[in-house]
């Protein structure tokens, strides 16, 4: 019953706000002029000042082709084909003292069907993901191996797959289904995934897709609004054990150089540590959690680490000329907080209160002819915590990696081993892969010089990235590691482009801790890595 | 109490949320509204042609704009240009306060209808001056009527660049008449930024031009122009054209042009662009403006006024 009440109650909040009409419609208003004049024109007129109808079925493709050489490698077996996680976790990536040399391929293809029978009123979309680790398994399916010589490998990911209800001419649309779920208030399905890099918070939180239904609305050119419900786990259908995300966010713009966004999530799992990832679980307690370098909470002594929890994020973010359209300066910057209750299903034990907080912020300079001609800077600063839950309180951050994997990619940093480089297919790791830092808080930065060589054409970018740990673990220090990286982009043809990157990074102190690097007698080597990439937009 | 409180705080918060966008929410501006700063003129022929007609002198110069904008975009060249020259600046059909419709708009569409206005004029001594689309309009005149003018300047022309049958057709399928129509005010700063090296507030007057433009009641009509302008450019292409120009030109260009050569389909140097079509034209002088992008006659007027005015007296 209560959970009921409570979808009822998200559902109705979407459902009232459009009707809400806080705001003048004007851009509805002038689509209604339009029709109005056009309505008045002769046929032909009509014709000639009426775009051609758009097809039916639309496609577009992401093909993206890897090949790495690396000292980094998974040693468990069942990992070989797919790796996700923190470097030097329990997802057992370490460094080796030999060269891993290794190839991959993705292709994303995205449908869109929009059937002219009903005027655009509804859209449906289809995203999926298709993997290829050439002459390895792909993902953790380890009868799959061989896969180049049969060709027949288990490998498709549904990534997207959800109706677009929008009324022409309306300041709303409605998407039902499986969708993006995107720390912004904007439309993931209508905008570039590096709009999402540079606003909100940076795909830091939350990044993936989940099923639900997000209600977008532009009540105005200057505001951007989002109310979501995406239900991350649906255990038992008949018992409250699910774990749910109610989303409410807003970006406004008080000034033409300026974007002010302001949101409200709210959390409630009670899946008491049921549901997850394969034998990894899902949730706090969970061995997915620590996999990807997000908290992992210990209730010592308890009979059992399940555990109910209300966790709610309040933040504010701000962008200030953003693609550097009023002069080379632009600016950018996050403050959020995460707060709630974690309560263990365990008698005599008491609730765990949770409050941390992360913060970030960009200095961009544009110095050249292109976007591409700048240098940037990046800090990050997340609080940690010590002991977790020991004492009652755990003041770590809360990213949406405690329950999926990947689901936090904060990548605009630029890094590629110290922090996540999303340029990658099956594996997928980094030294700091949830800005909570296993909940220890961290304190980095980034600083990244780029230069388009030939305008548009042919990029080159050098980089270099720091991490402190806010807190040690037994037997380690604060420092992390400190990357130097470079980039070469050529682009062969529009939207193909082809790139060599590497990256090499000092490991710190922080890895004397033998938590830090799942074992007791080892000591990392410089992780390095080198890699080839041909990427291809296909639209 | 403090439930009026948070209501007056969220109020306050949606008010002042919406001040960065400026113009989106004030009244149509009608395309004969648009303020140029300069008296405005119609020809009699079809179609009609406004134009701004300052200054004397031996020579004509005809300045032409480039795509979706209008006779306003000489605004800060005319008065220093027309010390020494007669200067017109037009309309062309389709877009400003000239007449729109149905018309076959196209490069040798407009070559003609400015062949007809030069005539109709009586004007002699003709220096054509166009910018970007306005400038392969002028290629396009200067090969089919090389007659109706003496001398040409090229500023940041298109038609310079080649694009294969497949670029074309994405560049076309990119242009929609709805997309012209229903851009939002962010969209459309950016999209004007594009044309400078350094967006400067002072041209705001192009931002809100542009949005208040598209509540007028020829809003249809130029977004229709706008996406037959696109079309056209592509299919009437004059690169393989350019050594048919005889008459002695000047090819002036921001060191900085965002879009030519076209940023996606032919990535690199404006430079290397403007020098091909330098070799190609036989009586070509080439003039780089630094610090500017493709609207340099805006961005660096002064540079700009001060490199035609030495063509023009050479």
């Amino acid at each position: 019953m209560k959970k009921i009440l409570l979808y009822l109650l998200g559902f109705s909040v979407m459902a009232a706000v459009p009707g809400a009409g806080f705001l003048t419609d004007a851009r509805a208003q002038i689509v209604q002029e339009e029709h109005l004049r056009l309505s008045e024109r002769s046929e032909a007129d009509r014709i000639r000042l009426t775009d051609p109808l758009p097809g039916e079925f639309q496609f577009i493709g992401y093909s993206f082709t890897r090949t790495t050489a690396t000292n980094i490698t998974p040693v468990n077996e069942v990992l070989q084909g797919q790796v996700i996680g923190r470097l030097f976790g329990r997802n057992s990536t370490e460094t080796v003292d030999r060269t891993a040399f290794y190839t991959e391929q993705r292709f994303v293809p995205l449908f869109v069907y929009r059937p002219s029978i009903l005027d655009g009123y509804a859209t449906f979309r289809g995203l999926f993901k298709i993997d290829y680790t050439w002459g390895d398994q792909a993902y953790g399916i380890g009868n799959n191996r061989g896969g180049a010589i049969s060709g027949g490998q288990i490998n498709l990911q549904t990534l997207m797959a959800n109706v677009d209800l929008r009324p022409p001419g309306s300041w709303w649309n409605m998407v039902v289904g499986l969708q993006r779920i995107f720390d912004s208030p904007y439309d993931p399905n209508i905008n570039p995934l590096d709009l999402f890099q540079r606003t909100g918070y940076k795909l830091s939180f939350w990044g993936t897709q989940a099923v639900g239904v997000s209600w977008f609305a532009r009540p105005h050119q200057a505001i951007h609004a989002r109310l979501g419900f995406f239900q991350l786990w649906e255990n038992q259908i008949s018992r409250d054990d699910d774990v749910f995300i109610l989303m409410g966010d807003l970006m406004t713009r008080p000034h033409p150089k300026l974007e002010l966004g302001f949101n409200a999530w709210y959390l409630r799992d009670t899946a008491r540590g049921a549901g997850g990832i394969s034998v990894l679980g899902q949730g706090f307690t969970s061995a997915l959690a620590e996999y990807n370098g997000a908290p992992r909470l210990n209730f010592q002594g308890a009979p059992t680490q399940n555990y109910k929890a209300d966790i709610v994020w309040l933040g504010t973010n701000a962008s200030w000329n953003r693609n550097f359209v009023h002069g080379p300066l632009a600016l950018d910057a996050f403050a959020i907080a995460n707060l709630g209750r974690i309560s263990p299903v365990a008698d005599g034990f008491d609730d765990v209160d949770v409050l941390g907080a992360s913060f970030n912020a960009a200095v961009h300079y544009r110095y050249g002819m292109t976007n591409n001609d700048r240098v940037w800077i990046e800090a990050l600063y997340t609080t940690g915590d010590e002991d977790g839950a020991a004492d009652g309180t755990f003041n770590g951050v809360v990213t949406g990696n405690v329950w999926g994997s990947p689901v936090g990619i904060y990548s605009s940093h630029r890094a590629l081993l110290l922090f996540p480089d999303p340029q990658v297919v099956n594996r997928y790791y980094s030294m700091v892969h949830d800005i909570s830092n296993m909940g220890l808080g961290v304190a980095g930065g980034s600083l990244n010089v780029m230069r388009d060589l030939i305008p548009n054409r042919f990029s080159a970018k050098a980089g270099t990235a720091i991490a402190f740990s806010n807190h040690t673990l037994p037997g380690g220090g604060h420092h992390i590691g400190t990357e130097i990286n470079g980039e070469l982009k050529y682009n062969l043809r529009v939207f193909l482009t082809a790139g060599l990157s590497a990256a090499y990074v000092f490991t710190g102190d922080f890895y004397d801790a033998p938590r830090a690097t799942s074992r007791t007698d080892f000591t990392p080597d410089n992780p390095w890595v080198v890699f080839l990439s041909l990427t291809w937009l296909m639209f | 109490m403090k439930w009026y409180l948070i209501l007056i705080t969220a109020a306050l918060l949606v008010l002042t949320s919406c001040a960065g966008v400026r113009y989106a929410d004030k009244p149509a501006l009608e395309f004969q509204d648009i303020d140029y700063g300069f008296a405005v003129n119609f020809s009699q022929g079809t179609p009609q042609i406004a134009y701004i007609d300052e200054g004397a002198g031996d020579k004509t110069l005809l300045l032409v704009h480039g795509l979706a904008s209008n006779a306003g975009f000489w605004r800060y060249n005319i008065a220093a240009l027309s010390e020494h020259h007669r200067v017109i600046a037009v309309d062309l059909p389709g877009y400003g306060k000239s007449e729109k419709g149905g018309f076959p708009y196209g490069m040798a569409f407009w070559a003609e209808t400015l062949a007809d206005f030069i005539d109709e004029l009586g004007l002699e001594n003709v220096v054509y001056v166009g910018h970007s689309m306005g400038g392969q309009i002028g290629m396009t005149l200067a090969i089919n009527h090389p007659e109706a003018i003496s001398e040409l300047v090229l500023a940041a022309p298109a038609g310079v660049e080649s694009f294969s049958p497949g670029s074309g057709d994405w560049l076309r399928s990119v242009f929609t008449m709805e997309g012209v129509k229903r851009t939002p005010e962010p969209q459309i700063r950016e999209n004007l930024s594009i044309n400078f090296y350094r967006w400067d507030n002072a041209w705001e007057w192009m931002v809100e031009e542009r949005v208040r433009m598209a509540k007028a009641a020829d809003m249809d009509e130029f977004a229709y122009t706008v996406v037959q302008s696109i079309s056209a450019m592509l299919d009437e292409p004059t690169t393989h054209r350019l050594h048919q120009v005889s008459h002695p030109t000047l090819i002036v260009y921001g060191r900085y042009d965002g879009l030519i050569p076209n940023r996606f389909l032919n990535p690199g140097f404006p430079a290397a662009v403007f020098a091909l079509a330098h070799e190609q034209i036989p009586d070509s002088r080439l003039v780089e403006i630094n610090n500017a992008g493709h609207m340099l006659m805006i961005e660096k007027p002064a540079e700009f006024n001060a490199a035609v005015l030495e063509f023009t007296r050479r």
